[in-house]
């Protein structure tokens, strides 16, 4: 398993994807910063600047982002022509697919931990470095570890539509961004139904910063988790029975 | 060599999935149309329901399709390995880049107008007696108006993708973005500058001076004139080599 | 016999055509299969069901005795090595890059991923990427990931594509070596019939999904039937006398028109035939022998235009 995710991290050597995302997310944060910075009448403290900073990104942009890298981590085997020499070495199905889920999980975390320190860091060079205190620091971490932890798992799933389609990525790009949408959209309504909707009532339990969340957390929980090993199932058993 | 865009798009399922964003928006407008404040459904007033998909589409959904839909087309040339043969014709890659740029306009325009047709049912059903031909017209203005104004948003982005390698996924998230950061900048002052927001100026949604007018008609002008600059850029780099 | 790759019935079915149809093929241990047919005739099918990525509709392959239909087949696998199609790479990576991951995932050394380089003329540790490879440099680099892991079996559809003709035999040398040396069992199919009729032990011919002929090279050429190719003042007349003194039938004659009569040898004298005639009074303006080769016996088994 560790050679299969190491494999992983090989495959993707000069992918510019990642850096590029990186990009856009930093493009987004520096928009967002001015803009909270900006309106002094409705943000206040800290709290409400990384609640605004991590809102949108964790509901809508994240979730597209981690979508896409999903859907090209499978598809670029496809494309490559590489999956069959895979099936050859030989290289279990189930094995290569946690290896992909692992590999998923570690980039989106990356990319949290990286907004984690902007947030941080725009927050001490803005006129919110006063509230700024060693509790919200960590909350911010949670925030963003959570997250990047647990977003891919509501968006595993994708990869079934891209395994469906051998290798296409302009069907299940679109099923990402309708997907993405509507779980934004259905929030509260989607919780316990539609897997990223219950991911946000799960990470932000509590109320904490005033994010109204579904109390009943089990539920959630287990239609989260009810999915993904659903999702590995299906991809699995796919790539299984597929003949290249 | 339009017609031949349109041909390479046979028995692709592209169409079939746009058929059903189409309809799961009708589904959500349904949805939120029904909920009620104060006792009052939503969908009471008329236009609500055009009004609210009208937003969603443009804010949600218009440009990371286009740019999807445009950059894929450019990227299956490259990919296909189709693109060589398109230039030893010879095609001028400009001019292939040209005519993508087309295809993917006339899609906007019918994407726009069936999104318009299948939210219009919505809206005809509970206020059939009070519908007019003028008021429909106005919408369907302004979804067509929507359509071709997140398509010269994304215009840039469909250009770039063909020096991305991976275009496709890239163009996504950077047009969903541009496109949903029109939510927060919507009531701001540089509204009419940012090209999301300057559309729903130039189809009349937003109620502005003339100035902002013209400043929105300027800001996608201006989308639209940089997408051009990218394609001759990459033209002569093309031809450079 | 000590068979190591044999198929029983093996079938596949598309929908309604039938891909491939009831194969039974024979590899020893040891020799080198060529496995000839047209473009479409199941070459790749077969060679697919045989490593287990497209799944079997009726019948079996059997590899070292163990059947490919079962659910694990990691230690049959490890043991072969196989291009199939166009080799498959990532774009973004170089070509020791590549080999590397495959590497990794067979557990080999970094001296393995070396030596299967060098072997195939490829560089170690270069920065070409391999979308930026030639068709050539692709075809070798498919070759040294099938060989890395020292396999007991190569199944090689077409390996030899675009490679330039010192590097056909390079190849062709390298195949004979190992198959020589370490007694690897090579099942091979080509185009290019003169390469196969070099290099195979045995020669199975597949056409519209079914084996024809499976034909030892070695008897072949000796039972060989070559061809005669006369040059005559009246061809007809000539036909006539032959098919009286050499017991002929029409059906030994391949051509004839106003100059030239051809027709199967038989271990027939060409001296012989030239003093008949000419005492028949007819003019005799060349007489040569000609031997038939694998393309024309292929079009003989498969009764069409050849290989093409």
């Amino acid at each position: 398993m560790d050679k299969l995710l190491i494999c992983e991290f090989k495959k993707q050597k000069r992918n510019r994807f990642i850096f590029v995302s990186i990009g856009l997310i930093t493009l987004y944060l520096v928009f967002m910063s001015y803009y909270v910075n900006d309106a002094r009448g409705l943000y206040s403290d800290f709290t409400s600047f990384y609640k605004q900073c991590l809102g949108y990104l964790c509901f809508l942009i994240l979730p597209l982002i981690i979508a896409i890298l999903c859907v090209n981590v499978f598809a670029d085997e496809y494309k490559s022509d590489a999956l069959k020499y895979l099936w050859t070495v030989p290289v279990s199905k189930g094995k290569l697919v946690f290896a992909k889920v692992l590999y998923i999980e570690l980039m989106s975390l990356i990319l949290m931990l990286f907004v984690c320190l902007f947030v941080i860091v725009s927050a001490n060079i803005t006129r919110f470095s006063q509230s700024i205190d060693i509790h919200s620091i960590l909350r911010v971490l949670y925030l963003c570890a959570a997250n990047g932890l647990i977003i891919p798992l509501a968006v595993f799933p994708i990869s079934i539509f891209v395994v469906l389609c051998k290798g296409n990525t302009v069907i299940p790009t679109i099923l990402s961004v309708v997907y993405v949408f509507l779980s934004f959209l259905f929030t509260s309504p989607g919780a316990g139904i539609i897997p990223l909707s219950s991911t946000t009532h799960i990470i932000w339990f509590n109320n904490y910063e005033g994010v109204m969340t579904n109390n009943n957390i089990e539920m959630n929980v287990a239609n989260l988790s009810i999915i993904f090993i659903l999702g590995i199932v299906f991809t699995s058993s796919l790539l299984k029975k597929q003949n290249l | 060599m339009l017609k031949l865009e349109f041909m390479k798009l046979k028995r692709s399922y592209l169409i079939l999935i746009l058929t059903l964003t189409i309809i799961l928006n009708m589904i959500i407008q349904f949805y939120w149309g029904n909920m009620t404040y104060l006792g009052t459904p939503y969908n009471n007033r008329l236009g609500w329901v055009f009004d609210s998909a009208l937003s969603l589409s443009t804010y949600y959904l218009f440009a990371p399709v286009f740019a999807l839909l445009g950059s894929n087309m450019i990227e299956k040339e490259e990919r296909y390995g189709t693109l060589n043969y398109l230039k030893v014709i010879p095609l001028q890659p400009i001019k292939i880049l040209w005519v993508k740029f087309e295809a993917t306009f006339i899609i906007a325009i019918g994407y726009s107008f069936l999104m318009f047709v299948g939210i219009a049912l919505l809206e005809i059903v509970p206020h059939h007696n009070s519908i007019t031909v003028s008021f429909l017209l106005t919408y369907m203005f302004r979804f067509v108006i929507h359509g071709i104004g997140s398509f010269l948003t994304v215009c840039p982005i469909i250009a770039l993708s063909l020096l991305l390698k991976k275009g496709n996924g890239v163009s996504v998230i950077l047009s969903f973005i541009i496109a949903f950061c029109g939510v927060l900048t919507a009531s701001s002052t540089i509204a009419p500058f940012y090209p999301i927001n300057a559309i729903f100026f130039i189809s009349g949604m937003y109620n502005g001076k003339a100035s902002q007018f013209i400043t929105a008609l300027f800001s996608l002008a201006i989308c639209f004139l940089l997408s051009i600059l990218i394609c001759l850029s990459i033209h002569s780099a093309c031809c450079a080599e | 016999m000590n068979y190591v790759l044999h198929t029983k019935n093996l079938t596949k079915i598309y929908g309604n055509q039938v891909a491939v149809d009831h194969v039974n093929l024979c590899v020893e241990s040891g020799e080198i299969y060529g496995l000839l047919g047209r473009n479409g005739a199941g070459k790749t099918t077969i060679m697919k069901m045989m490593i287990g990525i497209s799944s079997i509709t009726e019948g079996d392959v059997e590899i070292f005795g163990n059947s490919m239909k079962r659910e694990d087949k990691s230690h049959i696998l490890s043991q072969i090595g196989c291009i199939i199609e166009n080799p498959g790479f990532y774009p973004n990576l170089t070509g020791s890059e590549n080999l590397d991951i495959f590497a990794t995932l067979r557990k080999l050394k970094q001296s393995d991923v070396k030596n299967a380089l060098e072997i195939v003329g490829l560089p170690y540790r270069d920065k070409k990427r391999y979308s930026h490879y030639s068709l050539g440099m692709k075809q070798r680099l498919g070759l040294a990931n099938a060989i890395m892991h020292k396999p007991r079996i190569l199944i090689l559809d077409e390996p030899i594509n675009g490679l330039d003709p010192i590097g056909i035999a390079e190849i062709r040398q390298f195949l004979k070596e190992l198959c020589q040396s370490s007694g690897v069992t090579i099942l091979i199919s080509s185009h290019i019939l003169s390469e196969i009729e070099n290099l195979a032990d045995t020669v199975g011919i597949i056409h519209d999904g079914r084996l024809l002929e499976e034909v030892r090279i070695k008897d072949w050429a000796k039972n060989l039937n070559g061809r005669i190719v006369l040059s005559v003042s009246s061809p007809s007349t000539a036909k006539e006398i032959l098919k009286k003194n050499f017991s002929l039938t029409d059906n030994d004659f391949m051509f004839i028109d106003e100059t030239k009569l051809i027709f199967e040898s038989r271990d027939i004298d060409t001296a012989k035939i030239t003093r008949i005639l000419v005492n028949s009074g007819v003019d005799v303006l060349g007489a040569t022998k000609e031997k038939n080769s694998l393309e024309d016996y292929f079009k003989i088994v498969t009764g069409g235009n050849g290989i093409g």
